[in-house]
C-alpha cells in the first residue's frame, strides 16, 4: 500500500462544523486534515462562488456570500491541511479513510476522526416531484450562492421548516423573489411551545429579520399549504396547491393553480450518515434531531473509539448548534492525545452546545414532517428517482413478514441506484412504517454499502497492488 | 449575473452532442446548460423520463451524465473545461415490465 | 405456545422458504422460523446463478439439472415473476492446467446430458467481445442461466404463505425439545412451536441449530464478495467467469493456514432486466465475518479491469459479502443425524438459489415419507418418472 496520509485528527466535511473542529484542532498543535467533496470549502451554510469567478468588489456583495470570509481565511491560515474534491468513499480498517482524491486514491490514517457531513435535505414528495424545474430548496440556494445563477423566473417555494426563510432571502437578494412561501405547518401549532423559545433571542432576531425582508420584498407567506402535484409537458409550467389540516392531510376542493417553471420543495433536512455507518458506528431512531443519528456522549465521542462526530449528521441543529460541537469535538480530541486544549475549553462549549441543541430540537419538533403528506404519495408517484420505482409498487412489496426496508430494496430495486437510497430511504420507512401500523424508526434502514458514493472500477483497481 | 459584482470566468467551449456550447470557467456542466436555457439534463432509462438538476449539490445524481467518455458523472459537480465533451443519452433501453 | 404445526422449518432464506412451499403444497401445516426477515442472509447477496457448467458432474449436477426444470416453471407455479432467464455461460482458461480442468469438467456434464461445448479462443472473445486479457480457450453453456434470488426468495415465501404456512419473522431459534428419542417442537423467542419435525434450513448457521439436538453438520460458513456496477446500455448477457475461481472452488477445502491473498478470478454476470452488471465473487474462508475487505473489493475491479477494459470506465454503486453454507460433501439433504423428526437442508455452497426448488420438492417427500431413507438418486429417478407421466 502506498504510503497513507497520516494525522492526528482528520476531519471529514468542511461545513461550519467541520471547519470550527479543523480550527480547534490546528490551535491546540494537532496535525490536522480537513477533506471536503467539494471544490471550495464551506459547506451550504458558507457556500462559495467558484474560484474561477471573479469579483470586483466583496464588500458590495450580499452577506450570503461573505460571511463565511473570516473563518475560510482562518482555516487557510492555520496549517490544515485542507484537501477539496476529496469523497471518502470508504473504510475497512479502524478509522482509517478511503479517500478519492480528483480521482487520486489516498488512504487517511488519523489517531482521532471526526465525522461532520452534515446533512441531506428531505425533499417533498408528490405526483410531479421528477420533472425538470422540481428542485430542493437547498438547490436553489446552492445555484446562487456558489454559480451566481438564478433557477428560474417564477419560483415557488414550498415544504415546511425555517430554511425556507433564508432560501426566500437569497432569490429576493439575487433580484427574483419567490412568487410565495408555503409552509405546511401555522403559528398556532407552534404557540403551546413558546416559553421554550426564551434564551434564543438572536435565532428569533434573524428569524423577523427573514420575514421582515419577505414582506419589504412583497412575498406572501400561506400557512398548511401543500404542493398536491407538478405540472407539465418536459418540465414544470404549473403547481397545484392545496390547503391542509393540521396532520399535513390535503384538503379535498381547495386546490389552486399557480405558473410557475421552477418549484423548491423541502420538509427540512435528514443526518448524512453514510460514513458513520460505514465507520461501523451505533446509530438510534429520534425523530426531534432529524431521524437516524449516530449514538454519542457529551463530548460528541460515538459507539466507535475515537470517531466523533459534529453538526447536523448528530442530528439536525443548525448551524450554531454545529460550531459549537465541531470546537468540542476537536477539544475532547486533543485531550484525549494529550494536547492542549485552546479556549473556550470543554465545559463552556458543552453548555454552548446543550442551549444550541435546545433550539434546534425545538425547531425539529415543530416542523416534523406530517403523516398527512404521505396522502399526496398516491400509487403512481415515483418514490426512487433513481431506479424509477412508484408508490405501489413500494407498498405491494410491504409484507408483514418483511418489516424492513432492505427486504422492499431487494424486492422493487428502491434505493439501489446512484444516489444508493439517500434520497429515497426515509420515503421508504416513512411508506413501510405506515403501511405496517408501526412507528417509524422500526422498520430498520437500508444497509450502507461500499463504496459510500460512486468510484470508477479503474480507480478502485489502482488500489489492488499498492 | 445575479450581482454586477461577480464576473464567471473566462469562455471555455463544451461540445455537448457534438454541437459547440460556450461557458465559463467555474461553472458547472449543469449551469452552462441552465443558462443556454436547458433543463432537461437526460432521460430516464426505463420510462424516458425528462430529468433536470434536483438537489445541485451532489447527491441525489438526478442530474448524471456521460462526461468525457465516463457516464453516470454528475452535471452539478463537474466544473467546466474547454473542449468537454459532455453527451444527452436520449436513446434508452425499454425494460419489460413482468 | 405459539403455534402447532405438522413441520417447522427454520431459517428463511431462499432454501428455507423453498421447503416450506413445496411441503404445504403437499398439504403440510407448516411453520417458518427466521431470525431477521425473509431472505435477509446469502440469499440475498449472490448473483441468482443457475449454472450447469460450473458443476462437475455426478449428484449435484444432476440435482442443478432437476432444479433448474423446476425454475423454467417457477413463475408460473409461484405467480410471481423470478425473472428467470437464459443469457448462456462461458468459462475462461488462462492456462494449460486450466484448460485440462475445463475438459474434465465438459466430459462429467455431456455425460449426463448437459449441452456444453469447448470453444476456441476466437470463439469466447465474440461470444463476449468485453473480454480483451489472457484467454486461451472456454467450457460454453448455452443453457445455462440465473434468476432474481430475492423474487425466488419472496415468492416462496409468499406462495408458502398463500397455502398456509405461518412465517414468524424477527423470531431466533433457543431450543429444540425432543422426547423419546423424537422431536416434539422448537423454542423460539416468540414462544413454543408444537411439531413432530424440523427443518433445518439455516445456512451456514446451520451447525449452531444442529448442536441443539447434539447434531454435527459438516457445514462452515464461505464468504462471497461481490462488486455491483451502473446499469449500463447494450453490454452482453453472457455470463464470464475464470477457470481459476472454479479450480480454487473444487479443489480448496478449508486451509487451517490461509493463504496470502484471497485468491480472485474473472466473473462477469449482467442482469437484463435492471442492467448492473455483477462482478465476483470470492469463495474466503474467515469464519462469520461477512464485511467486504479492501482487498477483495479493489481486486475485484483490478481483475475486471484487466480482462474487460471496457468495465474500467463504469461506476462501482456497491459492494456486498454473503457467507455461504460450504460444504466438502455437497448439500446435505434430508437425515440430519439427529433425533427422529430432525431434518437439513443446508451445504449449498453457493448454489442455494439454484438448487432451492429441487431442495424444497426434496424436502417434502422425504418428509412426507416420514423419514424413511429416500436417497437422491431413487428421487432423481422418481422426478425423471413423474415428468415422463405429465408428458
Amino acid at each position: 500500500m502506498s504510503a497513507p496520509m497520516e494525522a492526528d485528527i482528520a476531519i471529514v466535511g468542511a461545513g461550519p462544523a467541520g471547519m470550527h473542529a479543523a480550527l480547534t484542532a490546528a490551535r491546540g498543535g494537532a496535525r490536522t486534515v480537513l477533506l471536503d467533496e467539494y471544490p471550495e470549502p464551506g459547506g451550504q451554510y458558507y457556500r462559495q462562488l467558484p474560484a474561477d469567478f471573479e469579483v470586483a468588489d466583496r464588500s458590495r456583495l450580499d452577506p450570503d456570500f461573505t460571511k463565511g470570509d473570516g473563518l475560510l481565511a482562518e482555516v487557510r491560515a492555520a496549517g490544515i491541511a485542507l484537501l477539496n474534491e476529496a469523497s471518502v468513499w470508504g473504510s475497512f480498517d479502524g478509522g482509517v479513510l478511503e479517500v478519492m482524491h480528483r480521482r487520486r486514491a489516498l488512504t487517511v490514517r488519523a489517531r482521532r476522526t471526526i465525522v461532520a457531513t452534515g446533512a441531506i435535505e428531505r425533499p417533498g414528495v408528490f405526483p410531479g416531484w421528477d420533472l425538470p424545474g422540481v428542485m430542493t430548496p437547498g438547490g436553489a440556494q446552492t445555484l446562487v450562492k456558489g454559480q451566481g445563477t438564478l433557477p428560474g423566473e417564477r419560483i415557488v417555494l414550498a415544504g415546511s421548516g425555517p430554511f425556507l426563510l433564508p432560501v426566500a432571502r437569497t432569490l429576493i437578494q439575487a433580484g427574483r423573489p419567490p412568487l410565495g412561501v408555503y409552509e405546511s405547518t401555522h403559528p398556532l401549532d407552534w404557540a403551546r411551545h413558546v416559553l421554550r423559545l426564551r434564551g434564543h433571542g438572536d435565532r428569533i432576531a434573524e428569524a423577523l429579520d427573514y420575514r421582515r425582508v419577505l414582506s419589504r420584498a412583497g412575498v406572501p407567506i400561506r400557512f398548511r399549504t401543500v404542493v398536491a402535484r407538478a405540472e407539465g409537458s418536459g418540465a414544470v409550467e404549473r403547481v397545484v396547491l392545496m390547503d391542509c389540516d393540521r396532520q399535513g392531510r390535503p384538503l379535498p376542493g381547495t386546490e389552486r393553480l399557480v405558473e410557475a417553471d421552477t418549484l423548491c420543495v423541502g420538509f427540512g433536512f435528514v443526518p448524512s450518515v453514510q460514513l458513520t455507518r460505514t465507520l461501523g458506528c451505533r446509530h438510534a431512531y429520534d425523530e426531534r434531531r432529524g431521524g437516524w443519528v449516530p449514538v454519542h456522549d457529551d463530548d460528541m465521542q460515538t459507539s466507535v473509539r475515537g470517531v466523533f462526530v459534529a453538526g447536523e449528521v448528530a442530528g439536525i441543529g443548525g448551524a450554531w448548534a454545529a460550531m459549537a460541537e465541531g470546537a468540542l469535538a476537536a477539544s475532547a480530541a486533543l485531550a484525549e492525545l494529550g494536547f492542549e486544549v485552546p479556549a473556550p475549553g470543554i465545559e463552556a462549549l458543552r453548555r454552548e452546545r446543550r442551549h444550541r441543541r435546545a433550539f434546534g430540537a425545538l425547531v425539529n419538533e415543530l416542523f416534523a414532517p406530517r403523516p398527512g403528506l404521505l396522502d399526496l404519495v398516491t400509487d403512481d408517484t415515483l418514490v426512487c428517482r433513481c431506479e424509477e420505482v412508484n408508490a405501489g409498487a413500494v407498498r405491494a412489496a410491504c409484507r408483514p413478514w418483511g418489516g424492513n426496508v432492505n427486504f422492499i430494496k431487494g424486492a422493487t430495486r428502491c434505493g439501489m441506484g446512484y444516489c444508493q437510497g439517500r434520497i429515497c430511504g426515509p420515503v421508504v420507512e416513512a411508506l413501510l412504517a405506515a403501511e405496517l401500523g408501526l412507528a417509524p424508526g422500526t422498520v430498520d434502514h437500508f444497509h450502507p454499502r461500499t463504496p459510500i458514493k460512486p468510484v470508477r472500477v479503474s480507480d478502485l483497481a489502482s488500489l489492488y497492488n499498492d | 449575473m445575479i450581482d454586477d459584482a461577480i464576473q464567471p470566468g473566462a469562455e471555455v467551449t463544451l461540445i455537448v452532442d457534438g454541437e459547440p456550447l460556450q461557458a465559463r470557467r467555474g461553472q458547472t456542466v449543469a449551469v452552462a446548460l441552465l443558462a443556454r436555457g436547458r433543463r432537461v439534463l437526460r432521460h430516464t432509462r426505463n420510462g424516458g423520463h425528462p430529468r433536470g438538476l434536483f438537489c445541485a449539490m451532489g447527491v441525489c445524481f438526478d442530474c448524471v451524465m456521460t462526461i468525457d467518455g465516463l457516464q453516470g458523472t454528475r452535471a452539478c459537480m463537474t466544473r467546466v473545461e474547454d473542449g468537454m465533451q459532455v453527451s444527452t443519452p436520449l436513446r434508452f433501453e425499454g425494460r419489460e415490465q413482468a | 405456545m405459539l403455534t402447532r404445526a405438522d413441520v417447522v422449518v427454520v431459517g428463511g432464506g431462499v432454501v428455507g422458504c423453498a421447503v416450506a412451499y413445496y411441503l404445504s403444497k403437499a398439504g403440510a401445516r407448516v411453520a417458518l422460523v427466521e431470525r431477521s426477515v425473509v431472505g435477509s442472509g446469502a440469499s440475498s447477496v449472490n448473483p441468482g446463478s443457475i449454472a450447469m457448467a460450473t458443476k462437475k458432474g455426478g449428484t449435484v449436477l444432476e440435482l442443478a439439472r432437476a432444479s433448474q426444470r423446476l425454475h423454467e416453471g417457477l413463475s408460473a407455479e409461484l405467480g410471481t415473476a423470478t425473472e428467470y432467464a437464459v443469457e448462456g455461460n462461458l468459462i475462461v482458461a488462462e492456462s494449460e492446467t486450466e484448460i485440462a480442468y475445463l475438459e474434465e469438467l465438459a466430459a462429467g456434464q455431456r455425460a449426463v446430458g448437459v449441452p456444453v461445448e469447448l470453444v476456441d479462443e476466437q470463439r469466447c472473445r465474440e461470444l463476449n467481445p468485453l473480454l480483451r486479457g489472457r484467454v486461451l480457450s472456454g467450457l460454453y453453456c448455452a443453457t445455462d442461466a440465473h434468476a432474481n434470488p430475492f423474487k425466488v426468495t419472496q415468492g416462496f415465501a409468499d406462495a408458502a404463505r398463500n397455502r398456509g404456512a405461518q412465517l414468524f419473522t424477527g423470531t431466533a431459534v433457543e431450543g429444540i425439545s425432543v422426547e423419546a428419542g423424537h422431536v416434539t417442537g422448537l423454542m423460539t423467542s416468540r414462544g413454543n412451536i408444537e411439531a413432530p419435525w424440523v427443518v433445518n434450513a439455516a445456512g451456514a448457521f446451520a451447525p449452531m441449530i444442529g448442536k441443539m439436538v447434539g447434531a454435527t453438520h459438516d457445514v462452515v460458513p464461505r464468504r462471497g464478495q461481490i462488486v455491483v456496477l451502473e446499469a449500463t446500455d447494450a453490454l452482453p448477457g453472457i455470463r464470464v467467469s475464470g477457470a481459476s475461481q472454479l479450480l480454487a472452488k473444487h479443489v480448496t477445502a478449508p486451509a487451517d493456514g490461509r493463504p496470502h491473498r484471497t485468491p480472485i478470478s474473472l466473473s462477469y454476470t449482467r442482469k437484463p432486466l435492471s442492467g448492473t452488471v455483477l462482478l465476483g465473487s470470492t469463495n474466503e474462508f474467515v469464519g462469520y465475518d461477512s464485511r467486504n475487505t479492501r482487498e477483495v473489493v479493489t481486486g475485484i475491479c483490478e481483475c475486471a479491469a484487466r480482462f474487460m477494459p471496457e468495465l474500467g470506465r463504469l461506476n462501482v454503486l456497491r459492494s456486498w459479502a454473503g457467507l455461504r453454507p460450504y460444504s466438502s460433501k455437497g448439500p446435505l439433504l434430508g437425515d440430519g443425524g439427529g433425533p427422529a423428526g430432525y431434518a437439513v437442508a443446508t451445504g449449498h455452497g453457493g448454489d442455494g438459489m439454484a438448487l432451492s426448488p429441487v431442495t424444497g420438492l426434496y424436502l417434502s417427500r422425504y418428509v412426507g415419507r416420514d423419514g424413511k431413507s429416500y436417497p437422491v438418486a431413487q428421487f432423481l429417478q422418481d422426478l425423471k418418472a413423474d415428468s415422463g407421466a405429465v408428458q
